[in-house]
Formats: structure tokens, C-alpha cells, sequence
């Protein structure tokens, strides 16, 4: 995992030969200790560096297996980490980010996990001075409370920009046979004609995205070409498609009735998929009933592309708010109203868990878990 | 049931509502004793005596009358947290509380409970061991440290509910034989030493200050004031107390009840804070003149030559004379989810509880629960429905509803920060935010209703003045910068001099504190609405797919009740609550 020495706090040292359960001497190691709640994933953790190449790792690795071990997966480390609460999601969008990016480890000094545990302790530190430090000298001075708010508003800050960088609108991709209605409905949540609908299929011929306002989240809506069902995808179209669905996030899918089934590749590629009977004034079906004439089913659909959805809309706006309350915690100290510094700290918190933990990070998070290597 | 802090203010608030009152108690002579160190008030408990005065109590006024000592703590730290904290004189404390119960009519008894009377489910009074069975519309328990109590010393143990007192272990008996749940909490308090004995000349003096009084303006005379003393424990004090470990009832595992984490015992201190090498010790007078001086800060249980050991220690206390030894007393306490925030037993139509019996520790917290038992027992003697009071209110309010709706596994201190109101709540606006309710009970002083009703109608008027703009700002804008004092506000409004001084300084933080204050209310009401969720009906969280496996495997872990406890805990998210009311069948609507 590379040696950052910012990781190696909170480590036990020791050096020494690796044996193997048989006793036999494999190589001499320094090895780490963590204890619970103090390592990168959290848990208890050994960690072995050995002196000799990648044979005398390998044979540490066999060893180890041996005795009943196995070797980590692709992310697991990092998947721990935020099982056991010392990662945040935040984190391992931006690890995953940095990952793609072929940055590798480090750099994530300002981790939104260690930030919400600090700015935690700093509370709890400045909590004790107002409950006790008249009376037991407990809680620490206010110029230190100020110095450690400092740091941690420049943590913020630090945050507040990778945060910008991360986000996206999110990316709901409209699907179906020919004629479904799926421009129709493209149109109304869009609430403007952007696109041609007809009742002669196939009047869609190109992919159309557009930006649009969901129940308060901005979305980015794909129209798309009707899909002539049941054939083999062509190469061209394949190719086309793949490229246009890329970086999407779920699909609606959509046909008279509920008559059709979705195509392979929603399934194949596992986008998130709601089933849509359409045209339902006409002829009720399995699914969500939705009629772009009488409205049956609108809100339903809203609801689901604003929950399901899984990105980051607003990421960078709510550290922005976490920014501001410690500003404010900053100013309230240095002019002596401890009882505000506290509630803006607390704020902050509760906006920054909010985020870090909020459901539309959920989807996100798997993909870039997915980025990250073994050993992460 | 009880003369203590609870005990006495819930008799009184009983006589308020014109019932009759019995207060049955082991001594009168103990009456309203302090059991640990003779002071009232501070952070968070200051509001909380003017809370229970504005409700009728007699605590902040039998304060006022027998403070020798007074300081405003957290004077700088923000206006919301100051915190007033009085000294008093611990006998005459006791004997104004006496005098008041006399005053009102509370008829006084002096006797042991040894049982409650009537079936399970049907309690309608008590037994007392002389006395016999005496019944009543309403029964309240407020038997302090003293159910099973037992005193500990070192190796020495014996029973007591404190120092030189019984412990009631036959009503202990009879509520356990009645399947109540109850738990073993413990508390311990500081040596007594003799005053001749201090070395003052090797303390700090730390003077009284300001003009105070919890009893709005019902101040008695002043009484003049003593001063308080500031020593501090050093590494040999702390070596002595790890030294005499072995012998400690608290380390060797003779205390199984849990103790206070705010307010340990000095054994505690060295062992849970090594790197601290001195703690402060403050000395107190325990009455005008009186011989004894409390040592607050020094709680502890060890056996006596290490005591007096650790006191060779401390500058000034060196060759100090223990008058009474520092001691630790385990008791036995109702458990919190026995009773909802009316303060009533839940499965007892008649019974209410109240004070350290209730898994409190502290003089105002036991009297704030006083005065809402004692109402409710006043309200269903009468045919009334009991009532709660808001936790966005009052701190009673927090009290009540952090005690019944958690199980508790310490004795509870109130500290501002369990009130999410916590701007609100200041011991500046207690009147304000009392009175009304108190005199919609009928609890409320005369005196109090005309004063609160003027500084209201004065509020509104400075205010609607304020609404108006000058030199380009509204005065309530201008309210609510953080540079803006009476002063600053006076410059732009200088008409304002005319008016009370009170009202104008009122409008300021209201208006300094208001979007806290908004922030605040809306995350009770949201608090509410998970409370109000049970997740009773879910027998197994582990196959709920709407939420995370992680959700699941915490929420199967600790089985909250409500959804309110689940979204406390680590580890579940806001979805997750969503995915649980979707489960529920509930819709996601929240
Ligand atoms: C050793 C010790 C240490 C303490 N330390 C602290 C501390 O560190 N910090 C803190 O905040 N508080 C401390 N206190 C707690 C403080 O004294 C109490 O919180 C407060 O007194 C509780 O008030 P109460 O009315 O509930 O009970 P108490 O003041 O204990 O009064 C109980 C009353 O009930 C009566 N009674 C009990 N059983 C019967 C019966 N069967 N029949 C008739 N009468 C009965 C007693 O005679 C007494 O009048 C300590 C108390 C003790 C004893
Ligand atoms: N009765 C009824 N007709 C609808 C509804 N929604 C769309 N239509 C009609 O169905 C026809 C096809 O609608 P489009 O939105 O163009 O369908 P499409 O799925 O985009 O079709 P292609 O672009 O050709 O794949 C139009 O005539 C619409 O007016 C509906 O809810 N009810
Ligand atoms: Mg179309």
C-alpha cells in the first residue's frame, strides 16, 4: 500500500524473521501493527513489508494462505474501511477518482472521514469547556480550539474543491421499441417540446440529452432511438450505443402495455432499470402505468429518477455549506460565543455526515470501488 | 415517598393544584439535605432552578436566602451558557426547605416506607412501618440514593442510602417482588475536612461576585460573601490514590452499580486521565462560619489513611482534619423505560417517580423532576389528564424525555448540550418560557404572571419599533450582528434608554440566537417523527433488502424500538431510514 508516514501513526514497529507455520525461515520483515479503529480499513491489521524481491513476497503470500488465509480482492481493503465506518463514501469516490486518474495513494490527506472525526473531537473538546471548564479545568484553551478550526476549515476547503471536481448531473437513459411514447415522455419532464414525437415509429433517429429539473435534482434525460426489439444489435448501433450509455446511471424502460421486454444489454451491463407500461389510458400493464395524456404514473417516475439515481448533484454545494458554518464557528470564537462556535461545528457535521453518507452516493461508490486495485 | 430535593418540590407543587400532601420521610430532621456539596446551580442546572421556580418550586429562593458564595460561570463563553451557581449555607438550606413545606401545608411524616399498598397494576398508596397502610389519589417515589443503598469505604462496607442514615431495604424488596425493572447505580462524594486545619495561606482565594438571584427578584437579604478556595492535586496525590487501588470497593469490584463519567471519584480520575497531573481541588464552606469545609473535586472512596495520604499532598490541605470521610454509596433505581415523561409509571395508573430513584444524580435535576411529578400527581388526584413539558422548552422537558425514551446506563447530569434548544433555553428567559405554562397548571406565582405579562407587552412594543429601518438597516437586522450590544443598538435607537433594560436585552438575543433557535426546532420535530416509528413489528433485519447489508447487520445488532433510535446509532444512513419506512409499508414520505 505504499508508506505514507501520515499512515504509519497510530502503528506499532517491529522487525524480524517471517516463518512459516512449519517453522522454517522466509524472510526478514518489519512488520506494522494497528489496533482497532487506528488502521486504513479500521480493523485490526498486520502489515508485513518484506526485505527480499517479489519471490520472497510470494512465498510470504503461499505461507499465509497455507495457514488458512486468502488473498484480498480487488478493493476489498477499502471496501472494509468504509464497512467499519473509518472510511466515508466521499473518500472512495475520491480514491476511485484518483485511481482512474492512475494517481495511486496518497495525497488523500484531507479524507472526509478524518475530518468529520476531528471536527467531532473538536466539539467534544469545546462541549467540555463550556460544561466544565470553569469548574474541573477540563476542555481545552480557546486559542487552541481556534488553531485546530483553522486547519480543519482548510481541510474543508481542500474538500470543498474535490467535491466540485466529482460532481456530475446524473444521467437517466429513456428506452424502448419503437413508438412507446419515450419522446413523449422525454418531453414532459422536460416540461417543453425539445424533441420530435409522431405516431409514425421510428421518428427518433439520434440520441438527445438534455438537462433538466426532477423534484429539485438537476438529471441529464436521454431520448432515444426506438429499439427495433428482438433482433440482434447491430455493430454500428452497438458501438453507438455503448458510447452513449456510458457514464449513465439507470434507465427507464418503456413500452405499450408493458408488452416488451428489455433488451440484453440493460441487463448485461447492470444499469439500474425501471420497467414502464406506457400509453395506459389505452391498455393497462405490468409495472409502473404511466400516461403521458392523463398523468398517471408522472410523479411515480419523478420520484424514481430523483431517489434511484445515484449521483452527486449538489456534492460540492453542500461542502460549501460545511465551509461556511465553520467560518462562522471560527468568527464566534474569536469573539467569545463558545454556545455559537459549537452549534455551527455541530452543523457542519451534520451536513458533512449528510453527505458523505447520502444515498446518492450509494451507486457511485460501487463504481469506484470496482477502479481500485488489489491492495487498496 | 422522600424529604429530598425531589421529594419536597413535588409535595409543594401538589399543594399549588390545592390537594392535600403527605411527605413521608426517614428523619425530618434531614429534611431537604444536601447529601453531597453544598452549592445550587451551574452550567445548564442554573436555568433548571429558575425552571422550577417559575413552576411554584421553593428551591432557587431557598438559594437566594442562604447563598454565601455566588459566581456567574461562563460569564465569556456566550450567553446562552452562563450558567449561575450560589454556595449556600447547607443547613440553613435545609431548614428554609422545612419552613416552606411547613408554610404550605404539606403535612409531614416522619416514618419508614416499607412497601407500596395495593396489587400490581393497582398501587394506591404505602405501608409504612409504624403508620401502617396510608393510601392517597396519587403516590410519588422520591427515595433518592436510599432503596438497598450501600455505603462504601475502603474495605469497610455497610448499609445506608448516606452518611449516618438508614437504607430502605424492605421497599426495595417489596418493588423488586412487584417485577419492576430497576439497576444498581453508584455516586460517591468528598471528605469534610475541619476549617482551622486549612493552610488558606497556600490557596487561591477566589472571591464571590455580582448580584443574583434564581427567585426572580424574590431575593432575600444578602448574606454578605465567603470566599472559596482553589488548591490542586498533584502527581503524588494521584501516585497515593493508585497505590491504595487494591483497597478501593470501586477497583475491586465490590460497586458493580455504574458511576457518574462527569462527575468520577478522584480514584477514577487517576486511572482514566494519567495524563493529567494535577486536578482541581475547590474548598468550600458547608455553612456561614461553619467548621466544615467541603472538598469539591475530591470525591472518593478509599479507605480513610489513604485519604487523608492524598490530602498531605495538596497545598494548604496538608495537615487538614477529615471531619467526615469521603464515601461512595450503591443504590438501587427504578430503570427509565418504567416510566414515560409525565414522569408516571407506565403500568402503574397511580405512581409517579421522581428525582435520583429515577437514574438522575443532582440536586436540581431531582427538583426540576420534583415539580413535574408532583404536578402530575396533583392532575390525577384531580381528574386531570398529566402533562409533559416541551423539550424544545424547558430543561425539565429534555429531562423527562431523554430519561423515558433511553435506557441509561450511568446516572443522568444534565449538561446544556443534551438540549438541541440549548439558545433557547438560558436562565435570562426562564420566566418567560415558565410562567405561561405554569399558570395554564395553575402553578404560576401572581407576582410572576403580572411580571412576565408587562416585560411582554414591553418586548412587543420595543419591537414593533424595531421593525422599522434606520441609517439603511432594520433594528432587528441590526439585532442580530455579532457586534451589536445595548450599546451599539442604543447609538442608532437612543429611545430605547427609556426602556427596560431587561426587555431591550431580551429582544437582542432573541434575535442573536433566532436562527439557531429555528435550526433547533426543526430537528426535534424531525426527531419526533422517527420517535414516533416503532420497528416493533420488524423480527428480523437481516432480510430487509430495501437497505444496506452493513444497515442490517448494526440494526440486527442493537434492535432499536423506534426509528428514531436507529437513525442514532452508527452506521445507518438517511437511506437506510427511507428503506426502513418503505419496509414498514409506510411510503417514503418523510
Ligand atoms: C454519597 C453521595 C454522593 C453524591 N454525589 C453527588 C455528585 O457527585 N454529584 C451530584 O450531582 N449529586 C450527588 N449526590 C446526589 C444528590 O445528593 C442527589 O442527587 C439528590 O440529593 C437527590 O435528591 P432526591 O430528592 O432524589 O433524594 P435524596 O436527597 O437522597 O432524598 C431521599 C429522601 O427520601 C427519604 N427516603 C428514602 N427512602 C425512604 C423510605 N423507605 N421511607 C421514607 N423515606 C425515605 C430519605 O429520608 C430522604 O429524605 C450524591 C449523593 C450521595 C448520597
Ligand atoms: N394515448 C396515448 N398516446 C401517447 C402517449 N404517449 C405518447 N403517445 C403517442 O404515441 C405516439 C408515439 O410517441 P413518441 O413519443 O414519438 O414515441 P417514441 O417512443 O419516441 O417513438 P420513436 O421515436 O419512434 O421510437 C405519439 O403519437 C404520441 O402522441 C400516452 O400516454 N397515451
Ligand atoms: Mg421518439
Amino acid at each position: 500500500m505504499g508508506l505514507d508516514p501520515g499512515r504509519l501513526s497510530g502503528a506499532r514497529r517491529a522487525v524480524g524473521l517471517f516463518r512459516s507455520g512449519s517453522g522454517e525461515a522466509l524472510d526478514q520483515v518489519v512488520a506494522l501493527s494497528w489496533k482497532k479503529g487506528s488502521s486504513y480499513t479500521g480493523e485490526e491489521m498486520v502489515e508485513v513489508i518484506c526485505h527480499g524481491m517479489d519471490q520472497a513476497a510470494d512465498r510470504i503470500v503461499s505461507a499465509v494462505v497455507e495457514e488458512g488465509g486468502r488473498a484480498a480482492l480487488p478493493g476489498e481493503f477499502t471496501r472494509r474501511g468504509l464497512l467499519s465506518g473509518s472510511l466515508t463514501r466521499l473518500d472512495v469516490l475520491v480514491l476511485g477518482r484518483r485511481s482512474a486518474e492512475g494517481q495511486g495513494q496518497g495525497a488523500a490527506g484531507a479524507t472526509a472521514g478524518s475530518l468529520l472525526r476531528r471536527l467531532g473531537e473538536v466539539e467534544r473538546e469545546l462541549e467540555g469547556r463550556l460544561e466544565f471548564g470553569e469548574q474541573y479545568g477540563v476542555g481545552i484553551s480557546r486559542e487552541e480550539a481556534a488553531a485546530a478550526l483553522s486547519e480543519l476549515l482548510e481541510r474543508a476547503t481542500e474538500l470543498e474543491g474535490v467535491a466540485a471536481a466529482l460532481e456530475r448531473p446524473a444521467r437517466v437513459v429513456i428506452a424502448g421499441p419503437v413508438n412507446a411514447g419515450k419522446s413523449t415522455l422525454f418531453n414532459t419532464l422536460l416540461g417543453r417540446e425539445r424533441v420530435v414525437a409522431s405516431q409514425s415509429p421510428g421518428t427518433t433517429r439520434d440520441w438527445v440529452s438534455e438537462s433538466a429539473e426532477v423534484e429539485g435534482v438537476t438529471v441529464r434525460l436521454v431520448d432515444t432511438p426506438g429499439e427495433a426489439g428482438g433482433e440482434h444489435e447491430e455493430e454500428a448501433g452497438r458501438v453507438c450505443r455503448e458510447e452513449m450509455t456510458a457514464g449513465s446511471d439507470a434507465v427507464l424502460w418503456l413500452s405499450e402495455g408493458g408488452a416488451s421486454e428489455p433488451s440484453g444489454w440493460i441487463i448485461d451491463e447492470g444499469f439500474e432499470m425501471l420497467r414502464v407500461s406506457s400509453k395506459t389510458d389505452l391498455l393497462r400493464g405490468p409495472g409502473v402505468n404511466l400516461s403521458c395524456r392523463t398523468g398517471e404514473g408522472l410523479d411515480e417516475i419523478r420520484t424514481w429518477i430523483s431517489r434511484r439515481v445515484d449521483l452527486l448533484p449538489g456534492l460540492s454545494e453542500g461542502m460549501t455549506e460545511v465551509r461556511r458554518h465553520l467560518e462562522e464557528a471560527v468568527s464566534a470564537l474569536s469573539s467569545a460565543r463558545e454556545d455559537m462556535a459549537c452549534e455551527e461545528i455541530s452543523e457542519a457535521r451534520r451536513k458533512l455526515r449528510g453527505i458523505v453518507n447520502g444515498q446518492r452516493m450509494e451507486k457511485a461508490v460501487e463504481a469506484a470501488l470496482g477502479m481500485l486495485c488489489v491492495g487498496k | 415517598m422522600g424529604g429530598g430535593h425531589a421529594g419536597i418540590e413535588a409535595a409543594l407543587a401538589c399543594r399549588r393544584l390545592e390537594c392535600s400532601a403527605l411527605l413521608v420521610t426517614g428523619r425530618c430532621a434531614r429534611i431537604g439535605e444536601m447529601s453531597c456539596n453544598p452549592a445550587i446551580g451551574g452550567i445548564a442546572k442554573g436555568a433548571l432552578v429558575r425552571e422550577v421556580d417559575c413552576l411554584g418550586g421553593s428551591m432557587g429562593e431557598a438559594a437566594d436566602r442562604t447563598r454565601l458564595h455566588f459566581r456567574m460561570l461562563n460569564r465569556s463563553k456566550g450567553r446562552s451558557v452562563w450558567g449561575p451557581r450560589a454556595q449556600v449555607d447547607a443547613e440553613a438550606y435545609a431548614r428554609m426547605q422545612a419552613g416552606a413545606l411547613a408554610r404550605e401545608g404539606v403535612t409531614v411524616l416522619e416514618d419508614e416506607v416499607v412497601a407500596l399498598h395495593g396489587p400490581v397494576g393497582g398501587v394506591d398508596g404505602i405501608v409504612c412501618a409504624r403508620a401502617g397502610a396510608v393510601t392517597g389519589a396519587a403516590v410519588v417515589l422520591a427515595t433518592g440514593t436510599f432503596l438497598g443503598g450501600r455505603l462504601f469505604r475502603g474495605e469497610e462496607t455497610w448499609a445506608g442510602g448516606r452518611f449516618g442514615d438508614f437504607s430502605a431495604m424492605a421497599l426495595e424488596s417489596d418493588l423488586r417482588a412487584r417485577r419492576f425493572h430497576v439497576k444498581r447505580f453508584k455516586t460517591g462524594t468528598s471528605p469534610r475536612v475541619l476549617r482551622e486545619s486549612i493552610r488558606f495561606d497556600r490557596m487561591a482565594r477566589q472571591p464571590g461576585e455580582g448580584e443574583y438571584s434564581f427567585s426572580f427578584g424574590r431575593a432575600g437579604p444578602d448574606r454578605g460573601s465567603e470566599p472559596c478556595w482553589v488548591t490542586r492535586t498533584s502527581r503524588d496525590t494521584r501516585r497515593v490514590a493508585l497505590d491504595a487501588l487494591d483497597r478501593s470497593p470501586l477497583f475491586c469490584g465490590k460497586i458493580e452499580g455504574k458511576g457518574p463519567r462527569y462527575c468520577p471519584s478522584f480514584e477514577d480520575k487517576a486511572v482514566r486521565f494519567a495524563e493529567k497531573e494535577e486536578h482541581i481541588v475547590f474548598v468550600e464552606p458547608m455553612g456561614a462560619g461553619s467548621q466544615a469545609m467541603y472538598l469539591n473535586g475530591l470525591s472518593t472512596s478509599l479507605p480513610l489513611d489513604a485519604q487523608q495520604a492524598m490530602l498531605a499532598t495538596i497545598p494548604g490541605l496538608e495537615e487538614a482534619r477529615i471531619l467526615q470521610p469521603g464515601y461512595a454509596v450503591e443504590y438501587t433505581l427504578l430503570d427509565p423505560e418504567e416510566f414515560d415523561a409525565c414522569m408516571l409509571v407506565r403500568k402503574e395508573p397511580k405512581l409517579l417517580v421522581a428525582g435520583q430513584v429515577c437514574g438522575t444524580s443532582g440536586y436540581e435535576e431531582a427538583a426540576g423532576l420534583g415539580v413535574l411529578a408532583g404536578l402530575n400527581a396533583g392532575r390525577i388526584a384531580r381528574g386531570e389528564h398529566p402533562v409533559q413539558l416541551e423539550r424544545s422548552e424547558s430543561y425539565i422537558g429534555v429531562m423527562a424525555d431523554d430519561l423515558s425514551s433511553r435506557s441509561w446506563c450511568e446516572p443522568y447530569r444534565l449538561f446544556s448540550s443534551r438540549a438541541e434548544n440549548r439558545m433557547h433555553l438560558r436562565e435570562e428567559n426562564a420566566d418567560r418560557r415558565m410562567v405561561p405554562v405554569a399558570m395554564s397548571w395553575g402553578l404560576a406565582r401572581g407576582e410572576d404572571v403580572r411580571r412576565v405579562d408587562r416585560l411582554e407587552r414591553d418586548i412587543s412594543r420595543i419591537r414593533a419599533l424595531l421593525e422599522g429601518t434606520r441609517k439603511g438597516v432594520a433594528g432587528t437586522q441590526l439585532c442580530r450582528r455579532p457586534s451589536t450590544g445595548r450599546a451599539e443598538l442604543l447609538g442608532v435607537w437612543p429611545e430605547l434608554a427609556q426602556e427596560d433594560v431587561r426587555a431591550v436585552e431580551a429582544i437582542l438575543l432573541d434575535e442573536r440566537y433566532s436562527g439557531y433557535i429555528d435550526r433547533a426546532l426543526r430537528r426535534i420535530d424531525q426527531r419526533r417523527q422517527l420517535e414516533s416509528v416503532s420497528l416493533e413489528s420488524v423480527a428480523d433485519f437481516s432480510c430487509i433488502e430495501e437497505i444496506c447489508i452493513e444497515a442490517r447487520e448494526i440494526l440486527g445488532r442493537m434492535r432499536p424500538r423506534t426509528l428514531g433510535e436507529a437513525a442514532s446509532l452508527a452506521g445507518v444512513r438517511p437511506s437506510d431510514l427511507d428503506g426502513l419506512l418503505l419496509h414498514l409499508g409506510r411510503g417514503c414520505s418523510t
